[in-house]
């Protein structure tokens, strides 16, 4: 067991029922997270990125989700079947959540300050006055300037920003292990967003947090992962470091992901580069490669069974049939990952 | 904040004054007059009796002369019980229409609200089906019907308590019961669907994954928000408690403010009823500026903006 | 993953781009979702089958029955239920199953008729109030509030005594003041709407205000309004039946629940029976209305598609 890792997450699948059937949400993803690394999910909405870092606490309604299979390793721990009493022991302290709306992730009728002060309290044998000393530290860190005032306010006092801010400094204040990020910048305003992802980094460095950082923007992923993953209807279709990612990126769905972005130097009359389609229905997902309906490069092997992993390095790999050797060879590789490397 | 105060003070008085307009012209467009309806009276008498009680007067004039006995607290004297003053006919009812009232919302609201709670942690098993059928049925079933039930049943059935009447203690069990069935139902219904609202919201989340248990979870943060809503329901409750319920005092023969109305109507008594209904809405319109106010200080987010 | 063979055939290009575009789940409208939502409900479609059987029942009863509703028989004076009478017969030898369902065609039609005077003098109001704004929103807000100072039930009783007692009288009473609370949904309604990103769209593709109203503002304000107004049709039949309780109701021979009931109710100990079927059917339409309004509620919330 590499003393590296810190979470291991094999073969999950989770699914929901609903009235028309059942969604499957997460279809076997295996993916794990070294200690100290931020580890980026991009995927657009549907591809079941919130749905797998909600798994890894437990904090899915269940029902109507249902966790059908998979293992969840904490620190060479198997968590998959801890009872509730040991999840909550494990959310008080170790792993903590920050979610994507700050304007509905707050107790309105409960002020900033014990609403920090309960998770601390929660986590572990520390007094009242303590723990509020504790949060006033801590809402110093996160930057705010009078943190004794701030304790005694409101949700509805704080701006969007600030909230948000806010519940950093409640998921950091017990100095978990591993901090996930639900999207925590997708509702914020641009200058917004770069404080707080400069907040997390900063935070990230001082605690030595490991850091799972969802979101469906590839700026965000270049500015603070150091490792990607890329999902899509449920399954990982490529990962590798960042530079991998950027610099050789395999899977047709990353280069369509990296063409979209809107180049600072484009012309602007060139229409933007946007994939067709979009992801499939879950209720009966597709055999194959889920990608296949919107590839340019789709064989009928993609339709029939969903490709092998395929390694680069020990980081860096991915699943897709163009690279086997009974493919056809695809000329414009070179071409797509230079237009990449100047434009990007 | 005081200027808010300030303001809704003014704003009652506005809604008071027009109510006790309006409530006068009414009364005074209702067709016959007092006294044709007794028997019959010679045109003298019934002359003295329209000077005795103003009635000569044009309109206008009747009006401000009201207002005037209003503010300095006249409400006039009983049209058929000689001597009785509304004034004082209040004075002696009120205390017995609000002992029926109170207990009918105290016990309501507690009853309702813990079964509300209760059928919401247990939503979709038989507990919560039991909550929703009582909270409908509660509602479905008129007053009345259930008043006669409860005499019937407990009174002449199981003889447990007096069937009517109002003597003591004991005979304000029976009322309270009634009055307070439509109570838990409304509000044990407002509980358990505020409680799943809450349940739902992303901050429940936020408490989750803090690590807190289930416990924890609802007492500090669902509850407080699920309960919150219900003080704005509080206004017309209030009102209702100091009015008399007046069907359940025709039923249980409770000397309260509910029937004086009902004898006043049934007598066409008009100052009495012009008396009574000005004492109602005021009594109403009050209630929903304490509420207002009170509200304004519990929810921390409307306090700073007030 | 089952293992298949990777032949070479297997590795050539092939287009599936049709796929791309379709969304897999057949897409409901908003009106089909809730009406399937609606059915599925079972409670509420029983309820739903009841109300149909009780019209029915009103309809064709006092057509198809032996007795008329008003035929007085001297000889069978307060007699209880049989195969004669099924409901039995009250004071003056009347046939009560007859009764009661001419009471019921009374009844209905009063609680349908309040129901729709109610809701489009509400429209009217809060569609005029909410889509004109500012000041003459304020002034016709005031007005709102200065009605509901006084409680519903005794403006109701006011009204009643200023007019003689009818069923157009009644239905005039209930709906004066009952529109206001549909007016205050609708205006809620409207200026919600007015500021969506959905209308401010549609105004930017030059859409007419008339396709505004048809295509947003109707569909999403009339779900709020039916169900209140599946609530204002149990109110309005309560209400009736509260007027015969204090006299002020239809007068006899005339039959309505409400006058059926109140004459029960005074000889509930001797003669149960002749308030048990009338409250029953009061009782059972009541609950039924109230659960078809649950359920609406249910049907059109979005939050609960899954």
């Amino acid at each position: 067991m590499d003393r590296d890792i810190i979470l291991e997450v094999k073969n999950l699948n989770f699914s929901f029922t609903t009235y028309a059937g059942e969604v499957k949400a997460v279809r076997g993803v295996d993916f794990f997270l070294r200690r100290g690394e931020v580890l980026g999910i991009i995927g657009e909405s549907g591809s079941g990125k919130s749905v797998t870092a909600k798994s890894i606490t437990r904090i899915n309604p269940m029902p109507p989700g249902k966790f059908k299979e998979g293992k969840i390793f904490f620190d060479g721990q198997d968590i998959t079947n801890y009872t509730k009493k040991q999840m909550e022991k494990i959310r008080a302290k170790k792993i903590r959540m920050i979610f994507q709306d700050p304007m509905t992730s707050l107790n309105p009728t409960m002020k900033i300050g014990e609403q920090i002060a309960e998770g601390i309290l929660k986590a572990g044998n520390i007094s009242k006055n303590e723990a509020k000393e504790r949060v006033i530290e801590i809402l110093n860190n996160v930057g705010f300037s009078n943190p004794k005032l701030r304790y005694k306010e409101y949700p509805h006092e704080y701006s969007g920003g600030m909230k948000q801010r806010a519940m950093i400094a409640l998921a950091m204040s017990v100095n978990p292990e591993i901090l996930i990020a639900d999207e925590p910048t997708t509702a914020l305003d641009v200058t917004t967003q770069a404080q707080i992802l400069k907040l997390i980094k900063n935070m990230q460095r001082a605690y030595n947090t490991s850091v799972i950082m969802i979101t469906h923007d590839l700026g965000v992923v270049a500015n603070i992962a150091d490792r990607v993953i890329i999902m899509y209807a449920g399954k990982i279709l490529e990962t590798g470091m960042v530079k991998d990612i950027f610099f050789e990126p395999c899977h047709p769905y990353t280069w369509g992901l990296l063409q979209s972005i809107p180049l600072k130097n484009s012309n602007k009359e060139e229409p933007l580069k946007a994939i067709k389609g979009s992801p499939p229905d879950l209720f009966s997902p597709p055999l194959g490669c889920p990608f296949a309906p919107r590839c340019r490069y789709t064989m009928k092997v993609c339709i029939k069974c969903f490709p092998y992993k395929r390694k680069i390095t020990k980081d860096h790999y991915f699943y897709c049939w163009l690279y086997h050797e009974k493919a056809p060879k695809i000329e414009d590789i070179k071409e797509i990952r230079s237009f990449i490397t100047n434009n990007v | 904040m005081a200027r808010y105060i300030l303001k809704r003070f003014i704003y009652m008085i506005f809604t008071l004054f027009t109510v006790i307009t309006i409530t006068f012209f009414m009364m005074h467009s209702v067709p016959g007059d007092p006294f044709s309806l007794s028997r019959e009276t010679p045109p003298e008498v019934r002359r003295n009796l329209e000077v005795k009680y103003g009635l000569d007067k044009p309109l206008i004039n009747q009006y401000f002369i009201y207002i005037k006995k209003i503010i300095s607290g006249d409400f006039g004297i009983s049209m058929k019980y000689k001597g009785q003053s509304v004034i004082g006919k209040v004075k002696t009812a009120m205390p017995n229409s609000a002992a029926v009232g109170f207990g009918g919302v105290f016990i309501g609201c507690i009853i309702g609200i813990l079964l509300g709670i209760l059928a919401a942690l247990n939503k979709g098993r038989g507990f919560d089906y039991f909550v929703i059928i009582i909270a409908i049925v509660g509602v479905s079933v008129p007053s009345f019907v259930i008043g006669s039930l409860l005499q019937y049943f407990f009174g002449i059935k199981l003889n447990l308590f007096p069937v009517a009447g109002w003597n003591g203690l004991v005979y304000m069990i029976l009322p309270i019961m009634a009055a307070s069935f439509q109570n838990i139902a409304f509000y044990a219904r407002m509980l358990r669907a505020n409680m799943l609202d809450v349940i739902n919201k992303d901050y429940i989340y936020t408490a989750m994954s803090k690590g807190l248990n289930n416990r924890e979870i609802i007492q500090r943060h669902v509850l407080r928000n699920s309960i919150l809503p219900l003080v704005t329901s509080l206004g017309p409750m209030c009102a209702g408690i100091l009015m008399g319920n007046f069907v359940i005092e025709r039923i249980f023969n409770i000397p309260g403010i509910g029937q004086a109305f009902i004898v006043a109507i049934q007598n066409s008594d008009y100052t009495m009823i012009m008396g009574l209904t000005t004492i109602f809405s005021a009594i109403t319109i009050f209630m929903y500026f304490v509420v207002d106010i009170l509200y304004s200080f519990i929810d921390p987010r409307i306090r700073i903006y007030t | 993953m089952d293992k298949i063979k990777l032949t070479e055939d297997l590795f050539v290009y092939e287009s599936i781009k049709e796929e791309a575009e379709k969304i897999s789940r057949p897409s409901l409208t908003y009106w089909q979702d809730a009406f399937r939502r609606f059915k599925a409900n079972k409670v509420v479609m029983g309820a739903f089958i009841l109300l149909l059987i009780m019209v029915v029942l009103a309809i064709f009863v006092p057509i198809f029955s032996r007795y008329n509703y008003y035929q007085q028989d001297f000889n069978c004076i307060n007699k209880w239920p049989s195969w004669e009478h099924f409901f039995g017969t009250d004071d003056l030898g009347r046939d009560l199953f007859v009764r009661c369902w001419e009471g019921a065609r009374v009844s209905l039609f009063i609680g349908i008729m309040a129901a729709f005077i109610n809701g489009g003098l509400g429209i009217i109001y809060g569609g005029l109030s909410g889509f004109l704004g500012g000041t003459i929103d304020m002034i016709m807000m005031r007005v709102v509030e200065i009605i509901i100072s006084i409680p519903q039930l005794l403006w109701i009783i006011l009204l009643m005594l200023i007019m003689k007692p009818g069923i157009w009288p009644i239905i005039i009473a209930i709906s004066a003041t009952g529109w206001v609370q549909t007016a205050r949904i609708f205006r809620g309604q409207v200026l919600q709407i007015r500021e969506t990103e959905f209308v401010m769209a549609s105004k930017i593709f030059r859409a007419s205000n008339l396709w505004i109203i048809y295509k947003h503002l109707l569909p999403n304000a009339i779900s709020p309004i039916l169900i209140n107004l599946t609530f204002v049709i149990p109110g309005a039949i309560f209400a009736e039946a509260f007027l015969s309780y204090i006299g002020l109701g239809l007068p006899l021979p005339m039959a309505s629940w409400g006058n059926l009931a109140a004459g029960g109710a005074s000889v509930i100990f001797i003669y149960p029976y002749q308030l048990f079927f009338p409250a029953l059917l009061i009782s059972i339409t009541m609950l039924s209305f109230n659960i078809i309004g649950d359920g609406l509620r249910d049907a059109f919330d979005p939050k609960f598609r899954i």
